[in-house]
């Protein structure tokens, strides 16, 4: 190794997905200095102090003393995140995401990303979101649903994309729905399709569909980037770019962009100070329960995270009532 | 057509009216009427994932989420009532209708739920009766043996409480505030009853726009919250039960709302005749008419639409506001579909998101692009 920078101030990114639970550190110049990737596992608060714990480790090697300023959630378990590690900016997918594509590509105006079990499409105009839109009730086309049928075909998730791109004739697979897409599929490879041609005819209807539920009536503007899990699949890629009739974008750390966005939105926020806990947060004790508030019939599941023994945050409930008694992390709102 | 129904109530006896549906526009009006009759009115509690639940396993499959809440809400009333207040409310004014679960509700719920006290069934029909709320008030009224005197008391009583509601509404109150001072005495918690109409929470800060007599100042200069342009149908946008409490989720990401109730009917007519094509559902109408309103006078930064899954109507219009919308300006345009599955977790970061996205923009310099041509005319 070489001389490490005496010290350097960092700033922590967070992502906790449905599936992955991802973490960055950026440096002063917003580069990516350290970085991890984890299954969630259904375990997000493991996963987290796991991923925290060899981000410092990792942080180690390359700063002698690095000074964490600020650190930033988000994903869907951004609240318990926050909570956990002491988070000071918790944000949600679309705004960590689109700050991260256009770190990274300024010019950007579609933002395509694909998750674990959900997908956005975000456009931006003038270096700002101007209009996004999440899957609803539909998780067709999502990376669970692709990791299934890798399965079903007995490779890699890694290996679907690669096979997609040597099929010369793509099936014709209908994708409006996951059920219907597996039940077509098992037709196609049953009348003798080549597994090339039904896997990139899987990838073009996952792409209609996206385009179908997540961008109708949007106006789809070049430049194109492509993040989030998926974007591994380069038969996605490809079926991206055939359909758009553009090239599309897939950035190196395409899986850690939520992670990344957070970590400069905690960077952009000019913190004074941090609520972060260290990294000496593996040797704290922490543990998830939920209980069902007996206050009024909409009966709320309320969870609780205890770190050390004393409540960090709690959480479900529609009213204030437990909230009060330990709040997550200052949300970093709107005030423009 | 009406059902040839006759009901003995006598006086003081307890009619429930089930927090659903149209009860967020016409409530004042039949507790009036009610209330002129002799009778006490019981309203039923606040809507609830339990009641949701309970209705939605009453209901037909095809059912929208305010209709299974309703069914919730009958089912409150119905140990608890001396009668259960069922209105089927086929058309408001002339030329409107509302949809056809609304047409067809006191039907299905009789169809649908056992062991129901006495119904009364009441009906508004613009189509047959030019004063649809007047003659339907007269007609149940005459149903429950009351006089003719006692019928036109009653009725002008509750058309009172509803211009009141309906002022209170139009200046920026709640839907709370306006419905609990809609009548002189209306503080007064009913006897026996456990949850109250006076009971709600106190009203949502930030709901404070007027609308009618003046406008709010335009949205562009000066520092200030942000405004968020509210349209839907009354039962989505004032029932946190049905919409997972959005309008206050806004207001704690630092909104000010303006709801589509917040418009006189003479401005929905107004603002209707100049729309492309004509819409025929009530509903529909005023919303369409919000959302050009608060574009042209630009007293918004953004439309949030709460859109019933499974509404027809609602997806009709809604694909004519937003493209209208997007059409003549670029103020931004959410729908949001509700359902009795909807993750609050999902709202939640749609609302972040939305509400991001406005800041951020306004944070912003202006472009040429992002001002909209200033079309400010009475």
């Amino acid at each position: 190794m070489g001389t490490k920078p005496a010290t350097g101030h960092v700033w922590l990114g967070i992502d906790v997905g449905s599936v992955t639970t991802k973490a960055v550190a950026v440096g002063e110049t917003g580069a990516i200095l350290a970085h991890i990737c984890h299954e969630t596992m259904g375990q997000p608060a493991r996963q987290v102090v796991r991923g925290l714990v060899e981000l410092g480790a990792q942080l180690a090697e390359v700063r002698r003393k690095p000074r964490v300023r600020g650190v930033g959630t988000t994903g869907s378990g951004r609240s318990l995140a926050a909570a956990l590690v002491g988070g000071d900016v918790v944000k949600n997918e679309i705004t960590a995401h689109a700050v991260a594509a256009l770190d990274l590509v300024p010019d950007v105006r579609t933002v395509l990303e694909i998750g674990g079990q959900d997908s956005k499409i975000i456009l931006l105009r003038d270096g700002g979101v101007s209009d996004f839109a999440m899957n609803t009730v539909c998780a067709a086309g999502t990376g669970s649903f692709l990791d299934r049928q890798a399965a079903r075909l007995g490779l890699a998730p890694a290996e679907l994309g690669e096979l997609a791109l040597r099929s010369k004739r793509p099936v014709r697979i209908a994708g409006r729905c996951a059920v219907f897409a597996e039940t077509d599929m098992v037709h196609q490879q049953q009348i003798g399709h080549a597994v090339e041609d039904i896997v990139a005819g899987l990838c073009q209807a996952l792409v209609r569909n996206y385009l179908n539920n997540l961008a109708k009536g949007k106006d789809l503007e070049p430049p194109f980037v492509f993040q989030g899990g998926v974007a591994a699949n380069r038969g996605m890629v490809a079926a991206f770019e055939g359909t758009l009739g553009h090239p599309v974008t897939v950035p190196e750390h395409h899986v850690l962009m939520g992670a990344f966005g957070a970590a400069l939105l905690a960077k952009e926020a000019g913190l004074a100070s941090t609520r972060f806990r260290g990294f000496g947060l593996g040797r704290m004790e922490h543990r998830t329960a939920s209980f069902d508030c007996d206050g009024c019939p909409n009966a709320c599941e309320i969870t609780e995270l205890r770190v050390d023994g004393a409540v960090a945050a709690r959480w479900g409930g529609r009213c204030d009532r437990w909230q009060r008694q330990g709040s997550p992390a200052r949300e970093a709102g709107v005030e423009a | 057509m009406a059902m040839a129904w006759q009901l003995r109530l006598k006086d003081g006896a307890v009619v429930g009216l089930p927090r659903a549906l149209l009860f967020y526009e016409l409530y004042p009006f039949w507790r009036g009427l009610l209330e002129g009759l002799g009778l006490r009115v019981a309203v039923s509690t606040a809507t609830s994932p339990k009641l949701i639940e309970a209705g939605a396993r009453h209901a037909m499959d095809e059912a929208c989420l305010p209709v299974k809440s309703f069914y919730g809400h009958v089912m409150v009333l119905r140990d608890r009532v001396d009668a259960v207040f069922l209105p089927r409310l086929v058309s408001l004014s002339p030329g409107t209708y509302t949809c056809p679960k609304m047409l067809g509700l006191p039907d299905m719920v009789r169809q649908n739920l056992r062991s129901l006290p006495p119904v009364i069934v009441a009906d508004f029909d613009a189509r047959l009766w030019r004063r649809s709320l007047e003659e339907g008030g007269e007609s149940v009224a005459c149903r429950l043996g009351r006089s003719r005197g006692q019928a036109r008391e009653a009725v002008s009583r509750g058309l009172e409480a509803l211009r009141s509601f309906r002022g209170s509404l139009e200046a920026g109150q709640s839907f709370e505030e306006a419905a609990s001072g809609a009548a002189p005495g209306w503080k007064t918690p009913l006897e026996g009853w456990k949850t109250p109409l006076e009971g709600w929470k106190t009203p949502l800060e930030g709901w404070k726009a007027p609308l009618a007599g003046g406008d709010p100042a335009p949205t562009r200069p000066g520092p200030r919250r942000l405004r968020v342009g509210l349209v839907g149908h009354a039962y989505n946008l004032f029932d946190p039960g049905v919409n997972l409490g959005l309008g206050r989720k806004l207001v704690a990401l630092g909104c000010d709302l303006v709801t589509s109730e917040q418009l006189s009917e003479e401005e929905v007519q107004t603002e209707s005749a100049a729309l492309p094509k004509e819409i025929f559902w009530s509903s529909g109408r005023r919303i369409l008419a919000a959302v050009t309103r608060f574009r042209r006078r630009e007293l918004v930064d953004g439309f949030i639409h709460v859109v019933s899954f499974g509404c027809g109507p609602d997806s009709m219009v809604g694909e004519i506001a937003e493209r209208e919308t997007r059409r003549s300006s670029n103020l931004p345009y959410m729908a949001l579909t509700i359902d009795e599955h909807t993750a609050e977790g999902g709202l939640l970061t749609r609302l972040e998101a939305f509400t991001d996205m406005l800041a951020r923009r306004r944070a912003r310099p202006e472009t040429p692009e992002g001002s909209v041509a200033a079309e400010v005319t009475a």
